[in-house]
């Protein structure tokens, strides 16, 4: 601002533009012609639209550098952005406003918005936006159909293998396509002439392939590898958006929206065969055809003292992709049972009613509280085949009933303090039916079912398959009997906080929580949750103020939480129903069911933490103890009616429902040192100790470092520059542990290595196995991230004609994995003749820090704009882009890499990208 | 019955001491008293000074919304700024005026309670109705530390620009979104605003939904199900695995796999170690760097996808055999 009787020197602009504020006041619609309008006039009484077109040229293709801007290929690109306005002017009272915006209209991520209305009467929205999402431009698969739902194998595919020993070659293995990995060694178990056409080998002694083997090898490299092709995986979502707001009067209002958004393309995903030996997997191009709908209506009232709401939001997603079929890449195509099958994510609604309400009682007495309940429904029919011999229902029936409450009531209980009670309900009551399903784990052919079983397992199964009411060989012994587990979470939270005003510029906060977690699956026949209720406390201090200085203030503030819960080990029981069946088994039956036994010795699912006990020996003979913990061991895996061992360590806790002690520091300064300069720094830093946790997370913490500082050089130059730092640290704990077993040899040798523990023998390690101390172990994983930037401005050359931007990012990450422990590794030439280490049966491994995983990112862009005259302006851009990353998880990726992952080829991103740009803006006034 | 008592008479004895301090009017509380359209020629007594010359474009206020003339609800400068009978009259004479009664910029700027109490006069209601009492709120965030009312494009009401104006504040989520996994906001094609409302909200961390899960459902409505196999964390909470700026971990975790699994399986082989003893050539993979043989390879849960190579639908599976998530 300035004085008016001292500096206010007339121009000739000047005069225009107040003769137009005049009119404004003075003329209901004063309509200038336009051909006598001064430019600088026409821009002050009349919308100012822009035109931009140009072109581009990108050096390099790179998938991660266009992820999401569509600057992917390498080439020339059009450079097109609009934004038209128009309605009445701002000098009448006209109040039509419409606007068409584009943007990015020669890329895949191009966006078109319009907009009209008459304000304080209505307006109408429309949006088109399309989002690109780059996943991977070097994945390679030898399927066909890439990109459908149906992928199926060339007919003379071989399945890749790699010789073993003297005899074995074909068990599958994905490292069998690198011809390297061919070239490499086996171990013979015996001695004498190889069969597969080498020389004669020796026990023990690492042998290379013979020229049989390198024949078998060659064929299939030659004839699996130039399956390999590349199919780029990206996925786009195209976004169709309308609204429009009617205002009745001047309290009333009514919003409604609908969006459509299609997601079309293909990302990566696992899948999972059975194959001899185990688990197979391969890196598929998942098809992705998707959409969601979703709606919104509001009627809003706002009155002198209160508002309220009433709304609706609805969300309706259908999946065009039902299911996945493959063959499995580790059987011969034309083997039965290689067709894989696997659902994908159903179509799903949800609708919310939602209430909203205020009201000041007094100027600083308010109350806000809000409502809302929904439904979210799902019935997809199920995928059902020979693998699946029990399925209690067709389709889902699933409901989920969300609820929610909160209330907020604000009010001044001392002239300096403010304070606000705050209540939130929030309830997700999934009524989803509990059901039983039987199937075999990814494809496992169903294992024979005699008449007269002849083990333990199938006897059992035969019991659990009558115990559903089936035949009694329904299910195979080699089945996964479980019931779904619908998760149903209710919170009840209260907080209270104060903000008292000690003195001028000096304030302290004190705030309270307290918050209550109920977890439950209705209608499981045990508690499905690991903790059925979680309870947390939280106290927070704060200062804020300045600190002697009026140009110097800040924050600082502390809060500390503590979250009790408690714990149950026995929740995985909730999946597998059988454990609370009697398994009849003949002729030493059991007498309870083994969750009845597990109770009665006050045991998890893991049993004892103890060692070998001849379980079938104790006297007095317990039938239960034998059957169902031999050994001391985990509760035996089939007799339970699931095919793996899910129960966990006895101590461990799932870090999100652990007892939990939380920490937190906030703190920032502000300094503006001089008209020109600031300054600015703040520490954030977390803290959750778990320690009541034995094995999971123990402990993280995560420091963030921020410094700021910025400089108006001018009132056309300006910079900033900025650093943060970042350590995140996770520790926690696990144990490679195994089953008790009193073996004492392997291959004949009994001898260990002696780099942990004092195990005289073999014997003397498998007694102890399950509570072995040297199979303990640590992670520590620490990311540690260094962002920089630089950011200037400048608007001042060529006598303010020439706009200039420079802007530069640098990031850093390095991830860090620490070890300690380790694991014990049977030997497999133990026992053979000649091999050089054939007197150790295992050998302890300590575990090794991982290789560093680092990625470096930066980016330099400069603009330049050019105002030409005062219609149109040159725009020149700039950028380099570089990303370089390496992660040793890619490895597995390659051939060569992982025996039991099909490789495909993906490769960490890495990229070096200039792109320049040239395009000419032209505005006007409508 | 006398603990019901007790919460009564507290709740009684707050409210009538809240009553009476709110009659003490504060320059910031709500009185909704403006007057009604906005009158250019109250507009005038500070536009005779504050015109196009003026350092800061006060008279492009014009252009945007608060300054539509044929709109009986725009404000004048009054509305806003307050009377300010002494910064206009100017009674002393001094060289300086005094300031304006609010002041929403500089270093003399009123509080943020002064300056929201403006705002609020008319927007109160639509996505403001939680402000009272938010993280925002309760900061000392004033509406102009976000929005600049004097400018024909107001930063943050646009998508590509909006991440800047909330980095002022935000500077390790700044960081975060250079990172190697992260959602599009560098890009421009995301803003804050689509997963929080700044105004405050009825979900954690000013989300635009009642929770996390709601939120990200609004965009990843695959993973709302519900589905025949749930997996807890994730029904409980996405941020029990996923942050959501950035994260050197893809895609968007919080720790790398397969430990961000192991933190809670430790059963059949989430028991395993996972070292660089078992990476390809690793001291396991060569039994003690002994027999280093073609067919030994590293651990799958050391490459590729980990434990995602085979539990693929970690957020849940509708198909019978899917309780492993494998199906």
């Amino acid at each position: 601002m300035k004085e008016k009787s001292e500096m206010f020197t007339p121009q000739a602009m000047a005069f225009a533009v107040r003769a137009a504020i005049v009119a404004m006041s003075l003329v209901p619609v004063a309509q200038a012609a336009d051909s006598e309008e001064d430019p600088a006039v026409t821009a002050m009484v009349r919308p100012t639209s822009t035109i931009e077109a140009g072109v581009g040229y990108n050096s390099d293709k790179s998938y991660k550098f266009g992820e999401y801007n569509g600057l992917q290929d390498r080439g020339v690109t059009g450079i097109a952005n609009f934004d038209i306005r128009g309605g009445g002017r701002y000098d009448n009272g006209d109040t039509t406003r419409w606007s068409v915006q584009g943007s990015n209209l020669g890329l895949e991520d191009r966006n078109l918005q319009a907009e009209y209305g008459m304000q304080g009467l209505f307006r109408l929205k429309f949006e088109y936006d399309e989002l690109l999402r780059n996943r991977s431009d070097s994945y390679q698969t030898p399927y066909l159909g890439a990109g459908s739902n149906n992928l199926t194998l060339q007919p003379d595919w071989q399945v890749p293998s790699v010789q073993t020993n003297r005899a074995t070659i074909n068990s599958p293995n994905a490292r069998g396509l690198s011809a390297a990995v061919q070239a490499g060694q086996y171990l013979p178990t015996t001695s004498g002439a190889s069969v597969t056409g080498g020389p004669a080998v020796v026990a023990g002694i690492p042998a290379s392939p013979g020229p049989l083997r390198a024949a078998q090898a060659a064929l299939i490299i030659g004839n699996d590898l130039p399956d390999f092709h590349g199919y780029d995986l990206d996925t786009k979502r195209t976004r169709y958006e309308g609204g429009f707001l009617v205002n009745f009067g001047s309290e009333w209002d009514f919003q409604a929206s609908a969006r459509h958004e299609d997601k079309d393309g293909a990302k990566p995903m696992g899948t999972v065969s059975r194959a001899t030996g185990g688990d197979i997997s391969m890196i598929i191009a998942d098809p992705i055809k998707q959409t969601t709908d979703q709606f919104n209506a509001s009627a809003n009232w706002t009155g002198k003292r209160g508002f309220a709401q009433a709304a609706y939001y609805g969300s309706v997603f259908y999946n065009d992709v039902k299911s996945l079929t493959w063959q499995n890449w580790a059987m011969a195509t034309n083997a039965a049972g290689n067709t894989n099958t696997m659902s994908s994510a159903p179509d799903n609604q949800f609708h919310q009613i939602n209430f909203t309400g205020g009201w000041s009682f007094t100027p600083t007495t308010k109350l806000v509280a809000s409502g809302s309940y929904g439904r979210g429904t799902q019935n997809e029919r199920f995928l059902q085949d020979a693998f699946t011999p029990y399925v209690s229902r067709s389709s889902l029936e699933g409901l989920v009933e969300t609820s929610s409450v909160n209330v907020k009531f604000s009010f001044r209980p001392l002239r300096n303090l403010n304070s606000n009670l705050g209540y939130k309900y929030d309830n997700r009551d999934n009524q989803t039916p509990v059901g039983i399903f039987a199937f075999y784990d990814t494809n496992e052919t169903p294992a024979a079912a005699p008449a007269v079983p002849a083990t333990n397992n199938q006897a059992a199964f035969q019991a659990f398959s009558q115990a559903l009411g089936l035949s009694k060989t329904a299910i195979a012994s080699n089945g996964t009997i479980n019931a779904n587990r619908p998760y149903s979470r209710k919170l009840n939270q209260v907080t209270f906080d104060n903000d008292y005003r000690v003195w001028h510029s000096q304030y302290v906060k004190l705030g309270y929580e307290f918050e209550q977690i109920d977890r439950e699956c209705p209608g499981s026949w045990i508690d499905c949750s690991d903790a059925k209720q979680t309870r947390e406390h939280s106290g927070m201090f704060e200062w804020h103020g300045n600190l002697f200085l009026d140009s110097l203030n800040g924050r600082a503030g502390y809060t500390y939480a503590s979250k009790k819960v408690d714990y149950n080990e026995n929740a995985f029981l909730a999946l597998v129903p059988m454990a609370n069946v009697v398994p009849n088994i003949a002729p030493a039956s059991a007498t309870m069911s083994a969750y009845q036994f597990m109770k009665s010795m006050g045991w998890t699912g893991y049993g004892p933490v103890a060692g070998y006990v001849n379980t079938a020996t104790l006297v007095p003979a317990n039938v239960n103890y034998n059957l169902f913990f031999n050994n001391n061991n985990a509760l035996t895996q089939q007799l339970y009616g699931n095919a793996n061992r899910i129960s966990e360590l006895v101590g461990m806790r799932r870090y999100n429902l652990a007892d939990r002690d939380r920490h937190k520091v906030r703190g920032n300064l502000n300094w503006q040192a001089t008209d020109s300069l600031s300054f600015q720094g703040g520490l954030d830093f977390n803290k959750d100790e778990y320690d009541n946790s034995v094995y999971g997370l123990k402990d993280a913490e995560k420091w963030a470092f921020n410094f700021d500082a910025d400089y108006v050089f001018s009132e056309k130059f300006k910079a900033n520059v900025f650093y943060t730092h970042e350590i995140d640290r996770q520790n926690a704990a696990g144990n490679t542990y195994t089953a008790n077993s009193a073996t004492a040899a392997q291959n004949g040798v009994t001898a260990l290595s002696s780099t942990c523990g004092s195990y005289a023998n073999l014997l003397a390690r498998n007694l102890v196995n399950k509570i072995d101390p040297c199979t303990n172990w640590g992670q520590e994983t620490t990311d540690d991230i260094d962002t920089v930037g630089l950011d200037v401005n400048h608007k001042g050359f060529f006598g303010g004609k020439l706009e200039l931007n420079g802007n530069f990012i640098y990031s850093m990450a390095r991830t860090n994995t620490d070890m300690t422990g380790g694991n014990w590794a049977n030997n497999p030439a133990a026992g053979l003749a000649s091999a050089p280490t054939r007197t150790i049966a295992a050998f302890w491994i300590p575990a090794a820090d991982l290789p560093e995983v680092k990625t470096e990112t930066y980016q330099i862009a400069l603009t330049g704009q050019y105002k030409l005259d005062v219609r149109s302006s040159l725009r020149g851009m700039y950028s380099y882009a570089h990303m370089s990353s390496n992660d040793y998880m890619y490895d597995g990726m390659q051939a060569g890499g992982l025996s039991g992952v099909l490789p495909s080829f993906e490769k960490a991103p890495s990229y070096s990208d200039h792109f320049v740009g040239l395009s000419y803006i032209y505005s006007f006034n409508l | 019955m006398r603990r019901v008592q007790r919460v009564f008479l507290l709740g009684t004895l707050l409210f009538l001491g809240s009553a009476a301090w709110g009659g003490e009017m504060a320059p910031g509380d709500s009185d909704r008293t403006i007057e009604p359209g906005r009158s250019l020629e109250r507009d005038k007594v500070c536009t005779h000074c504050h015109d196009e010359n003026d350092p800061t474009p006060m008279l492009v206020i014009y252009q945007t919304k608060h300054g539509v003339r044929g709109d009986p609800r725009t404000p004048s400068c009054q509305s806003c700024h307050g009377e300010s009978t002494d910064h206009v009259k100017n009674k002393a004479g001094t060289s300086t005026r005094s300031k304006p009664d609010v002041r929403f910029s500089g270093t003399n700027k009123s509080d943020a309670e002064a300056q929201v109490g403006k705002c609020v006069q008319c927007h109160e209601s639509g996505k403001r109705m939680n402000w009272t009492g938010s993280q925002h709120q309760s900061r000392d965030v004033a509406c102009s530390s976000c929005h600049t009312i004097h400018a024909p494009r107001d930063r943050v009401l646009t998508k590509s620009t909006q991440p800047e104006v909330c980095y002022t504040c935000h500077k390790t989520q700044r960081a975060e979104t250079h990172l190697i996994s992260t959602h599009p906001l560098a890009a421009g094609k995301m803003g804050c605003t689509d997963c929080h409302n700044a105004h405050g909200s009825t979900g954690p961390k000013l989300l635009v939904k009642n929770s996390v899960n709601e939120t990200c459902y609004t965009c990843h409505a695959e993973k709302r199900g519900p589905f025949l196999w749930e997996h807890a964390p994730v029904v409980d909470d996405c941020s029990t695995c996923h942050t959501p700026h950035g994260s050197a971990k893809t895609p968007l975790l919080k720790a790398r796999v397969p430990y961000l699994c192991q933190e809670c399986h430790s059963g059949d082989h989430g028991a395993q170690v996972d070292s660089a003893a078992n990476l390809a050539g690793g001291n396991v993979t060569t039994v003690n760097g002994i027999n280093p043989l073609a067919n030994a390879a590293a651990r799958a849960q050391l490459a590729a996808r980990a434990c995602l190579n085979c539990h693929v639908l970690v957020h849940g599976s509708n198909h019978p055999a899917g309780a492993k998530f494998q199906r």
